[in-house]
C-alpha cells in the first residue's frame, strides 16, 4: 500500500514545517499557516501542462498525408504515407510518435484540430504570452490563466508546480503569489549553514515596507523554504512503477508522477520541451522531439496508470505556433500559425475535434484556425479543475467535448 | 510603491550633494552594486571622498592597468579555445568579471550579450562565441550604430539567427525579425512586410572560411537587388541601408534607453515616454554614443534617489560575483560557472534570442535555495574569502561588530544588522562564523535585490 504510507509520511513533514512556522514568534502570512496545516485531498483531479516550445509544426505532426497540396507544400519535408500512423483515411501522425498508438487506440487521446487566435502574432515571445495569458488584446500580461484559477481557488503554496531548469512560465504567475519552480530534485535541497528556522525569520526581516519587489522575495524565500521541506521528503517515496526513457522530459514526468503518488496538495504541473524552432533542417531534428516527447508520455501514462492515477489526470499539450505551410529554402519552416493542442488521460474522450485546417484556403500562406485556444481552456477550467471560467479568462467561450462526461 | 510623476528636467539633471547628507555610504555602494559587480571596503572609502563626478568618471575611464589585464585574458582565452570547446567560456569571464579593473566595461559587455543574445548551443564553436565577446567588450560603450553593424556581420550571429543562410531566391526571415523586435525598434513598430521586405535586404550576406575562420562576406549573385519598401523608405536597400533606417527611426533610441534605464536604474518605475524621450533624442544626437549615456543616467538625480534603490533583482552573476569582488574573494570559477547554470544563468547560452528572463523571473523557489546554498558555499570553506585578514584589519571582535560591517559593506547600511547577528552564537566572529553570517544576510530579502 504505497499510497498510504506516502501520505503518512507526507503529513508528518507538513506538521514538522507548522511548528517550525509556529516557532518563529513572528508575524507569518496566513497563507503560509494554512498551506502547512491542508491535509491534502486524495483523488483530487490533476492537470499536467507540457508545453511544447519554439512553435511545433503541427502539419508534420498530424499529418493530411493524402493531400496532394501537403506534398508540393513541402518537396524534403513531407512524411509519405507509407509512413505515417494512420488515425482515419486522411489524417495520421508523425511516425515518431509511435509510443503514443496504444493510448490513441485505448480512446485516451483528444486532437484538437486548428487551435489558434484571431490575428495570430508570429513572434515567440508575443505569442507564448498570448497562450499563457489567455488575454490576446493585453500587450504587456502580467498574470497567467493558471495563476488567475489559483488567485480564485487556493491559499495553498505548492497547488501548482513547475519543473524544469527554465524561469517559472507566466501561466503560473497569479496577481497574489507564483509558484514554487522545481529543476531538479536535488535543487530544493537547504545545504548546512544556518538553519532552515533561523532562516525563515530572517526573511522576514524588512526594510522597506512599501517595496513590492522586497515583498516578493519574502514571499519567495518563505515559500522556497516551505517547499523545500515538503517535496525533499515526497522524493523520498518510493521509485517508479514502471521505467522510463533517459530524456530530460521523462525524468520530468518521473518526478511529477512520484509527486502526484505522494499525493502532495499539487494540482497543476508544468513541464516544458523546448526546441521546436526548427527553421533549418528540420526534419532529424523534429523527429527526435517527438520520440522524446511520445517516448515520455507513453511512460508517463503507463506508471500513472500501474499506480491507479490515470483516470484523475490529464495532459495539455500545446505550442505558441505551428508553421508556415510551405517548407523554406534551409529546409526548414518558418513561423506560422493554427496547429493542433493534444489531451492525453483515462478520462479524456479520445478521438478528433474539428477539421484540418485547409491547405487551400490559407491566410498569406498560413493556416486558418478555426477553434480558439481559449475554448479548451474554458473546458479545462470548468470540467476539470471546477472553476468559473469566465472569471478567469474574462469572457465566456463554449466548451468543447473533449473530457468524459 | 506609488510614485509620484517625474519630472524629466530634474530626473536627468546631475546630481549635487548637499552637506554631509548627499553622497553617503549608501550612494557609493548602490553606484558600484548597479554599475560594476559591487566595491571593496576601500573602494568604497576612496569613492567617498573622489564625490558623485568623480567617482563616475573613474568608472567610466579605466586605469592604465585595464590594457595588461585583458591582453593576458585574451592570451587565457586563446589557450582555453585550443579545442574550439565553448564551455570554457562561462567560467572563463566569471573570471573576467571578478577581477578587471574596469567592470562598467564588463557591465555593458554583459548589457549587449544579454541584448543580442547569441548561444553557443546552437552556434557551437567557442572561438567564434570569444570573437562576439569581445565585440561587446571593445565597442560596448562607443556607438550603438558600429555595434549594430559589427554584430549584424559577425560570425557568431549569422550563424545563430541563420543569417548566412539568407538566399535570393528563398528569404529566410529569422534576423530581420529579430533585428527589429529585439535589437532596434521594438514590438508594435513595425509590419509583417517591413520583416519580408528587410529580409530581401539582407540577402547576400554569407560567411566563408578563409584559413580556417570564418568571416562575413558579400555575395552579389544571391542579393536581392530589387526595390524593397522599409518602414515607408523605399529604394534598393542593401543590409547595411535597413540598419541605417532602423537607426534613424526615433523607436530605436527610445527602446534602447528604456533597456538601459531598467537595467542600470530601476525595474519597477513605469519608464513613460515622457521620461524616456528627453534621453533617447540626445542619445541620437550624440550619435548613440552609450559612453555618454551611462555617464548621463549614473550622474543623475534619477539614479541616486530613495525611490530607485533596491528596485532591482540581482542576476545570479551579480549575486555570485557581488560576494567575491565586495570581499576580495575569489573560488573555483569552474563550479561556480555550475552553480550559476543551476540559478538560471550560464554565460554564453542565453535561453533564446530574448536573452535572459530579467527582475523577479529570476527567482523561484529552487533559484532561491539555491542562492542560499551559494553564499554558504562561497563563504565557508569551499571558497576562498579572506576572513582571517578581514576580520583582523577591521577588528571585528564581536557577532554584532561583524554583522555590522557586512551589511555596511553589502547594503549600505545597517539597520537589519542585529537580526543577522542573532544567526550565530554570541562568540568572538571566526571564519565559520563569517559564512555563517554571509548566508544569513543572503535570506534578508533586500540581499536579493540591487
Amino acid at each position: 500500500m504505497p499510497g498510504f504510507h506516502s501520505r503518512r509520511r507526507f503529513l508528518q513533514s507538513t506538521l514538522g514545517g507548522s511548528a517550525l512556522v509556529a516557532a518563529g514568534g513572528l508575524a507569518v502570512p496566513e497563507f503560509l499557516l494554512r498551506s502547512a496545516l491542508a491535509a491534502p485531498r486524495q483523488g483530487t483531479k490533476i492537470l499536467v501542462v507540457v508545453q511544447l516550445s519554439g512553435g511545433n509544426d503541427g502539419l508534420n505532426t498530424v499529418i493530411p498525408y493524402r493531400d496532394p497540396l501537403y506534398r508540393q507544400a513541402r518537396p524534403t519535408l513531407a512524411i509519405s504515407p507509407a509512413q505515417v500512423i494512420k488515425l482515419n483515411d486522411e489524417l495520421g501522425w508523425h511516425p515518431s510518435l509511435a509510443d503514443l498508438e496504444k493510448l490513441w487506440q485505448q480512446g485516451d487521446v483528444s486532437i484538437v484540430q486548428g487551435v489558434g487566435y484571431p490575428n495570430p502574432n508570429r513572434s515567440h515571445f508575443r505569442s507564448m504570452d498570448i497562450w499563457h495569458s489567455a488575454q490576446p488584446e493585453n500587450p504587456r500580461p502580467n498574470t497567467g490563466w493558471l495563476g488567475r484559477f489559483l488567485d480564485r481557488s487556493s491559499h495553498e503554496t505548492l497547488a501548482a508546480l513547475h519543473l524544469g531548469g527554465e524561469s517559472l512560465p507566466l501561466a503560473l504567475v497569479g496577481r497574489r503569489a507564483a509558484a514554487p519552480s522545481l529543476r531538479d530534485p536535488q535543487s530544493l535541497q537547504l545545504r548546512p549553514g544556518v538553519n532552515s528556522q533561523r532562516l525563515r525569520q530572517l526573511a522576514l526581516t524588512q526594510q522597506a515596507p512599501n517595496s513590492a519587489l522586497e515583498q516578493f522575495v519574502r514571499t519567495g524565500l518563505l515559500t522556497a523554504l516551505d517547499a523545500s521541506g515538503r517535496i525533499s521528503q515526497a522524493l523520498k517515496e518510493e521509485p517508479a512503477a514502471s521505467p522510463y526513457p533517459s530524456s530530460s522530459l521523462a525524468q520530468k514526468l518521473r518526478t511529477v508522477a512520484a509527486l502526484i503518488d505522494a499525493e502532495l496538495p499539487t494540482r497543476i504541473y508544468y513541464v516544458s520541451l523546448a526546441g521546436f524552432d526548427t527553421h533549418v533542417k528540420q526534419q532529424g531534428a523534429h523527429a527526435a522531439l517527438l520520440q522524446q516527447y511520445a517516448g515520455a508520455l507513453a511512460a508517463f501514462a503507463q506508471d500513472l496508470q500501474a499506480r491507479g492515477h490515470w483516470d484523475r489526470v490529464v495532459v495539455l499539450t500545446f505550442s505558441e505556433f505551428g508553421r508556415r505551410v510551405r517548407e523554406n529554402a534551409s529546409a526548414g519552416t518558418d513561423h506560422g500559425t493554427a496547429a493542433p493542442v493534444f489531451l492525453l488521460g483515462g478520462s479524456v474522450r479520445g478521438g478528433l475535434v474539428g477539421d484540418h485546417p485547409s491547405l487551400e484556403d490559407l491566410d498569406a500562406g498560413d493556416l486558418k484556425f478555426h477553434t480558439d485556444f481559449r475554448r479548451i481552456y474554458a473546458t479545462l477550467l470548468e470540467k476539470w479543475l471546477g472553476a468559473d471560467s469566465q472569471s478567469v479568462l474574462g469572457r465566456r467561450f463554449p466548451a468543447l467535448e473533449l473530457l468524459q462526461s | 510603491m506609488v510614485s509620484q510623476r517625474l519630472d524629466p528636467a530634474w530626473a536627468w539633471t546631475a546630481f549635487e550633494p548637499e552637506g554631509k547628507q548627499g553622497w553617503d555610504w549608501g550612494c557609493v555602494v548602490h553606484l558600484y552594486r548597479r554599475a560594476a559587480f559591487g566595491a571593496t571596503w576601500e573602494q568604497v572609502e576612496r569613492a567617498l571622498v573622489l564625490g558623485p563626478e568623480k567617482a563616475v568618471d573613474q568608472l567610466l575611464h579605466p586605469p592604465k592597468q585595464a590594457e595588461q589585464f585583458y591582453t593576458q585574458m585574451d592570451q587565457v582565452a586563446l589557450a582555453l579555445l585550443s579545442g574550439d570547446d565553448a564551455t570554457n567560456l562561462p567560467p572563463w569571464w566569471l573570471y573576467v568579471i571578478r577581477f578587471s579593473p574596469d567592470p562598467l566595461r564588463e557591465r555593458a559587455a554583459l548589457f549587449w550579450h544579454d541584448h543580442f543574445a547569441t548561444s553557443a548551443a546552437k552556434v557551437t564553436s567557442g572561438m567564434l562565441m570569444w570573437r562576439q565577446n569581445r565585440l561587446f567588450r571593445r565597442l560596448g560603450l562607443g556607438p550603438f550604430g558600429t555595434l549594430l553593424e559589427q554584430v549584424a556581420k559577425d560570425p557568431a550571429m549569422m550563424l545563430w539567427l541563420d543569417g548566412a543562410l539568407n538566399r535570393r531566391r528563398r528569404p529566410n526571415e529569422n534576423f530581420a525579425r529579430e533585428v527589429m523586435e529585439l535589437f532596434t525598434l521594438g514590438l508594435g513598430h513595425y509590419s509583417e512586410q517591413d520583416i519580408k521586405e528587410a529580409a530581401r535586404a539582407f540577402t547576400g550576406w554569407r560567411l566563408r572560411r578563409l584559413h580556417g575562420d570564418w568571416e562575413f562576406y558579400f555575395d552579389f549573385q544571391e542579393h536581392d537587388s530589387g526595390e524593397k519598401v522599409v518602414l515607408g523608405r523605399r529604394g534598393r536597400w542593401r543590409g547595411e541601408d535597413v540598419l541605417q533606417i532602423l537607426l534613424d527611426h526615433p523607436a530605436t533610441a527610445r527602446f534602447l534607453v528604456r533597456k538601459w534605464c531598467q537595467y542600470l536604474i530601476s525595474q519597477q518605475l513605469p519608464w513613460t515616454d515622457e521620461l524616456i524621450e528627453p534621453l533617447a533624442q540626445d542619445y541620437r544626437q550624440h550619435n548613440y554614443d552609450t559612453r555618454w549615456l551611462l555617464r548621463t543616467m549614473l550622474r543623475s538625480n534619477l539614479f541616486y534617489s530613495p525611490q530607485v534603490r533596491f528596485q532591482k533583482v540581482k542576476s545570479p552573476v551579480d549575486f555570485a560575483l557581488g560576494i567575491l569582488v565586495a570581499l576580495g574573494g575569489t573560488t573555483n570559477f569552474r563550479t561556480l560557472a555550475q552553480r550559476l547554470n543551476q540559478l538560471g544563468q550560464r554565460l554564453f547560452y542565453p535561453p533564446n534570442v530574448a536573452g535572459w528572463p530579467r527582475g523577479t523571473a529570476w527567482l523561484n523557489s529552487a533559484t532561491l535555495v539555491g542562492r542560499l546554498n551559494l553564499a554558504w558555499e562561497l563563504g565557508s570553506s569551499e571558497g576562498r574569502i579572506p576572513w582571517e585578514q578581514i576580520l583582523q584589519k577591521h577588528e571585528l571582535r564581536t557577532r554584532e561588530q561583524a554583522a555590522q560591517w557586512l551589511c555596511r559593506l553589502f547594503l549600505g547600511h545597517q539597520e537589519v544588522a542585529s537580526q543577522v547577528a542573532q544567526a550565530v552564537p554570541p562568540t568572538r566572529p571566526s571564519p565559520q562564523t563569517m559564512a555563517r553570517l554571509l548566508q544569513a544576510l543572503a535570506a534578508v530579502p533586500v540581499f536579493q535585490l540591487a
